[in-house]
């Protein structure tokens, strides 16, 4: 199938699945996803109506301090915020959203301490990070999300983000690949995870001094894995990792295809995973999450 | 020996809408307890199964009638199985719930006549919970099961007090299923775990609780303690069934990096800390010394052998030494 054709598939999709969300009068859908339709159709002509009321209800969940929770009820719960400000970079309605969503990040971090038991958890505990819940370690995915955002908004120079990279890099395992974010427990390795693999991928491919050759093992392990994978989030953010770093396998659309097929024997995909899918499907160029970054 | 289930026993809706709401107008832990266990015995099935390839639902459906369910006790009730996905690697069997048991637990019920079979699962290390249900075989397992899947992880939350408190949370947060099923079962496998000594059916319902408020891995209930949080959430959440995977276990350092272990058996039964209590047994593991059931033991909830009303094979029979890791400190004592 043709990368258009399974665009103008995923399109319709999310288009859909957003509309029949929004169907009941008050309903707003869940920040992220907000955030995540938002990324992924910034560029689509004629859906005006629909996305302003999609970010009306993003900016709603806002709040003052900048950060964008996933439930008003969990406020330590900010991991939306990075997608959020990704959703807000060029709208010129959320230009004072953006900047304090901005601020925030740059002041929200994990909690890092010095590694006094290497031999317990292997990784340099203290490099910073974000995390996906206030209070709590900086993990892989948060991070790679809020370097994506920061470079996006204009603020790829800033300390956090280098120390980021770092952290990001201190996280890799040693035989390619990353997971949520442990090297190694008690001394033995741990398993790679394509979805995390591909957003440290993303984030790292538009750092400053960071050579293909530190990140070689982890491409060839996505590289091998990507063919078996149709699980949406997973197969969506390898291929935009590995696009990041111009490894993208020519199959790909046929592989966003078959994820689409398999919704009917799965669960309803959320629109952040059909969001995640749409913009792999789009070249390097116009993939939201990398050009956004360019 | 079969021991009978009061079947008068709050449905889980009765028990949201009363049981939890109520636990705040008790007078502490020790009334509560009391209100919970009645101070009758646990009843407990081990069952022996050497392989996944044997009939299991027959299997199950005699451990169900053990324990006293029978087609009316099953009749109509909607049923969430929460099996233990947490990573993929097919060459590892040890790690997940295997898929057969699963889909054998949903044909047993069934057969019983629930009337829905759900499986959720919010995996604690993998963001993409349908990455871990397609990979470790799940999907392709229950395709023509009519149970359907669903990812507890994004799920809107029920907010409940933390009424026991062994952690520092002052409520958790359930995912919203909760609310449109009778039954909970927490089907774990059996395993030993660097942090928490063993992972049963108590440790099991870590995903249970949605990434979306805890993080990925379940990282605030870490911090918060956990071993504490495992009891708050167990004693809390109270699933009406443990189904445990110990056909094939894991020993070592588990719960993801340890070696499989052929142990055997499936365990069941209603009351989860006699459950694990029973599994540490077979583990040759001393319940005593896993602090989340000592916690459990502390709330009135039975782990002692003589408050647990044991049916099938007996533990001696069953018992396979499970290798612990010396130098793993949640491991070190744990067969004193």
């Amino acid at each position: 199938m043709s990368r258009e054709n399974v665009s103008a598939r995923l399109r319709q999709r999310i288009l859909e699945r957003a509309n029949a969300a929004l169907s009941d009068p008050g309903r707003e859908l869940r920040p992220d996803a907000a955030a995540w339709v938002l990324i992924a159709l910034h560029r689509e002509p004629g859906e005006g109506d629909l996305l302003s009321r999609i970010n009306a209800g993003l900016m709603k969940a806002q709040l003052e301090d900048g950060r964008v929770p996933v439930n008003p009820r969990f406020p330590n719960a900010p991991w939306p915020t990075p997608l959020a400000v990704l959703a807000w970079i060029g709208r010129e309605d959320s230009k004072a959203a953006l900047d304090r969503a901005v601020q925030y990040l740059l002041t929200w971090r994990g909690r890092h301490w010095i590694n006094r038991e290497p031999e317990t958890v292997g990784h340099d505990t203290s490099i910073p990070g974000w995390p996906w819940v206030s209070g709590t370690h900086s993990w892989i995915e948060p991070t790679g999300l809020c370097m994506l955002a920061l470079r996006g908004a204009g603020r790829g120079n800033d300390e956090r983000c280098a120390l980021a990279a770092r952290m990001i890099l201190n996280r890799q395992l040693p035989s390619g690949g990353w997971n949520y974010g442990n090297t190694t427990v008690f001394q033995t390795q741990l398993r790679p995870m394509p979805h995390s693999t591909g957003v440290a991928l993303a984030a790292l491919a538009g750092s400053p001094g960071i050579a293909r050759q530190e990140v070689a093992k982890s491409i060839d392990y996505l590289t091998e894995t990507v063919g078996t994978i149709r699980a949406p989030l997973s197969l969506g953010w390898s291929l935009t990792g590995l696009a990041a770093w111009d490894a993208e396998p020519p199959a790909a659309p046929d592989w966003i295809a078959e994820s689409l097929e398999r919704e009917k024997e799965l669960p309803e995909y959320d629109l952040s995973l059909l969001s995640v899918l749409y913009c792999a499907a789009q070249p390097k160029s116009e993939n939201p999450l990398l050009s956004l970054n360019s | 020996m079969n021991s009978k289930l009061d079947f008068k026993r709050m449905t889980r809706r009765q028990w949201l809408a009363t049981g939890l709401a109520g636990a705040a107008a008790l007078s502490g832990a020790g009334l509560l307890s009391t209100f919970l266990y009645h101070g009758r015995k646990a009843p407990v099935a081990i069952l022996r199964a050497d392989d996944y390839s044997r009939p299991l639902e027959r299997l199950l459906c005699e451990g169900l009638q053990e324990l006293g369910f029978n087609a009316a006790a099953v009749k109509g009730k909607r049923i969430l199985l929460k099996p233990n996905l947490v990573e993929v690697d097919r060459s590892a069997p040890q790690v997940n719930t295997h898929p057969a048991l699963v889909r054998a637990t949903v044909e047993a019920f069934r057969s019983l006549g629930a009337a829905s079979v759900i499986v959720g699962e919010g995996s604690g290390h993998s963001l993409d919970s349908l990455y871990v249900f397609e990979r470790s075989g799940l999907r392709e397992a229950l395709a023509g099961s009519g149970a359907r899947f669903i990812d507890l992880n994004y799920q809107d939350p029920v907010i409940v007090a933390n009424e026991w408190r062994y952690s520092s949370l002052r409520t958790l947060a359930f995912p919203e299923i909760i609310k449109q099923v009778d039954w909970v079962v927490s089907m774990p496998k059996m395993k030993t775990h660097h942090w928490a000594g063993v992972t049963l059916s108590m440790k099991n319902l870590f995903g249970m609780m949605p990434g979306s408020y805890y993080g990925w891995p379940k990282n605030v209930l870490h911090h918060a303690g956990l071993s504490e949080c495992i009891a708050d959430i167990a004693l809390t959440l109270r699933p009406q069934l443990a189904i445990v995977d110990g056909i094939i276990g894991m020993e070592g350092d588990g719960p993801i990096m340890g070696d499989p272990v052929k142990a055997g058996v499936i365990v069941m039964g209603t009351e989860l800390p006699a459950v694990d209590a029973t599994c540490a047994r077979l583990m040759a593991v001393n319940p005593d010394r896993v602090p989340h059931l000592a916690m459990a033991k502390k709330a009135g909830f039975t782990i002692d052998a003589w408050g647990i009303d044991q049916v099938g094979e007996s533990i001696r029979s069953a018992r396979r030494e499970f290798r612990l890791i010396p130098s793993i400190p949640a491991q070190r004592d744990l067969r004193r």
